[in-house]
């Protein structure tokens, strides 16, 4: 019997006032409805300044959805969003916010029909803080054809020209969707580098969202993981790499206390189901700073994900005679183990 | 935005004079049928007006994004979205570029017949063809209209059939639309009487078709509003 259970302390849209401090962008409890699809079901976020924060998640788990509202390009249903401190469900402030942010969707999108120095002219119209050395720079970087016609750039080019006029705005902030999918490596690597370059050196913050997990860990601070339209998990990614541990419990083949639990019981505090005494005996014994994030269950065997004291929850099951080993998570093992298909 | 919209637009502005002109040079092409002009000048040409004012409404809203949420299509939507423009402005610049210009493929379209056909201004007052122009416009102007609102909730096919269907519907029955018609029966000189009856008429049939285009306009504008994206 396999069952799987994703776990978390704080309610999904509980965030700790610290995490809020400095935030560029505070999302809480949103719901957003696309028909009979939901989209989002209680989201809360925060990003915060100067960083690269990324967003990851399986496909249609609502990472683009987010995207779009903070764009104002759609309204939550319910739910609440700040960017810069401005609403962005005001259709004023939501100006506002396009005003300093820069975006780059996933088809690196343009307007059609126009050649790339038609386009980056009309874009530039438009922002008065306009950097023309900054635009010089990145057009010989990227070796844009000026006289090329957008429709007939390639996927990588095109992607650049976005970046392009997303960041020689003075942008505060660059929302990128899926900003290297479908690019050869070596675009993929430019574009990384110029968003890196830039943050180190402006007070640019970066929301992306991304499912080429090795970009993250090599580019972002932080990172939030959705599933089904909710964050799973959030934070600093050195955070997440130092608190968060994968804790493998191994009771003897005739010990059948896991197994013989045919009724869930819930995990303190959680909310989600327990399938043995045991799990439910010692998630409540779980110091208030460490979360059971996931569990996974096979017969004898136990695979928890705990971010926090991960050592005191080896120490509670080795009380029990159970035999324990903690190891390091690295993100992409996080990823699949809190976005994996419920069983 | 005005110039983004006129460089979206100015390609069908081309090819619609092109093939206005090449439909001018099959209209007029025989100088003695006085009646035919008529004829033509009467039903085929306003129609084909419409036409223009239909297709120039088109690459609307829905044309331009994924008529499911949440999909993602390949158009120029998402990034005029971003950027620092209200949907209210963003529409309605459209809309006006497009209107201007279906007027002006018209006005162009009628300088050109007159100047490429000295005997249509031989048999032609330039007051009736001021009437005509004037008995045109309010009409074309709904019928761009009418398609740029139904560009905002269906795709470019459905949207020019819908609206050449709602237009077409309409042009034979709806007074205004008869107008000139009349103007164009009215080759001969007019009485001072006639002439006030026929701007009067004008005048008033071209403002119920610009209060109702307008009206149109900010439905559109309401609707584009309310769309997610």
């Amino acid at each position: 019997m396999t069952s799987h259970q994703h776990t978390a302390r704080k309610a999904p849209g509980e965030l700790h006032d610290t995490d809020r401090r400095g935030a560029l962008i505070v999302l809480t409890d949103v719901y957003k409805q696309h028909g009979s699809t939901t989209a989002l079901q209680g989201l809360s976020l925060t990003v915060p300044r100067g960083a690269i924060f990324a967003l990851l998640g399986p496909n249609g788990c609502g990472k683009t959805t987010t995207l779009k509202l903070l764009l104002g390009m759609n309204r939550p249903d319910s739910g609440t969003g700040t960017v810069f401190g401005l609403r962005m469900e005001d259709e004023r402030d939501s100006v506002a916010i396009r005003q300093r942010t820069g975006f780059v969707s996933e088809t690196k999108e343009l307007f059609q029909g126009l050649d790339v120095a038609t386009t980056i002219r009309l874009v530039r119209d438009m922002y008065p803080r306009w950097d023309a050395s900054l635009e010089r720079e990145l057009l010989t970087r990227f070796v844009l054809p000026p006289r090329q016609k957008v429709a007939a750039l390639s996927k990588g080019m095109r992607a650049k020209l976005a970046l392009l006029v997303a960041c020689c705005r003075r942008a505060e902030l660059l929302i990128l969707d899926e900003p290297t999918d479908g690019l050869d490596p070596a675009a993929a690597e430019q574009m990384m580098e110029t968003l890196v370059g830039m943050v180190a050196e402006t007070e640019l913050t970066v929301l992306l969202s991304s499912h080429h997990l090795h970009e993250v860990e090599r580019m972002a601070d932080g990172a939030a993981i959705m599933r089904e339209g909710r964050v799973v998990l959030h934070g600093e990614l050195d955070e997440l790499r130092q608190r968060v541990r994968r804790v493998e419990v191994r009771f003897s083949a005739n010990d059948t206390s896991l197994a013989s639990s045919e009724t869930p019981s819930v995990i303190r505090g959680s909310g989600v189901p327990a399938h043995s005494d045991m799990l439910s005996d010692v998630t409540a014994l779980l110091p208030d700073a460490t979360d059971l994030l996931h569990t996974v269950q096979r017969g004898s065997a136990m695979t928890l994900l705990v971010r926090g004291e991960a050592e005191v929850v080896a120490q509670e099951f080795v009380a029990r005679g159970a035999q324990v080993s903690v190891h390091a998570v690295p993100l992409r093992e996080l990823f699949l183990l809190l976005t994996e298909a419920r069983a | 935005m005005w110039h983004r919209a006129w460089i979206e637009t100015r390609w069908k502005v081309v090819l619609m004079l092109l093939v206005n002109g090449l439909i001018g040079a099959l209209l007029i092409d025989d100088p003695a049928s006085g009646a035919v002009w008529r004829q033509r000048f009467g039903t085929v040409l306003p129609m084909i007006f419409c036409v223009n004012g239909i297709v120039l409404a088109g690459s609307g809203v829905a044309s331009q994004v994924s008529q499911k949420p949440g999909q993602t299509v390949h158009t120029s939507m998402l990034f005029l979205l971003s950027l620092p423009i209200t949907r209210r402005r963003l529409v309605l610049v459209r809309q006006a570029t497009g209107a201007l210009a279906a007027m002006g493929v018209v006005l162009t379209t009628l300088i050109g017949y007159a100047v490429a056909a000295p005997e249509l201004r031989a048999v032609v007052s330039p007051g009736i063809a001021l009437a005509y122009v004037a008995s045109v416009l309010p009409v074309v102007l709904v019928a761009y209209a009418v398609s740029a609102l139904l560009a905002t909730v269906l795709d470019q096919l459905w949207q020019t059939y819908a609206a050449m269907a709602v237009v077409g519907s309409v042009l034979g029955g709806v007074p205004p639309s008869r107008l000139w018609r009349v103007v164009v029966e009215a080759v001969s000189p007019l009485t001072s009487r006639q002439l006030t009856d026929i701007w009067t008429t004008i005048g008033v049939a071209g403002l119920v078709c610009i209060l109702f285009s307008a009206m149109l306009s900010f439905t559109a504008v309401g609707v584009v509003q309310r769309k997610p994206f």
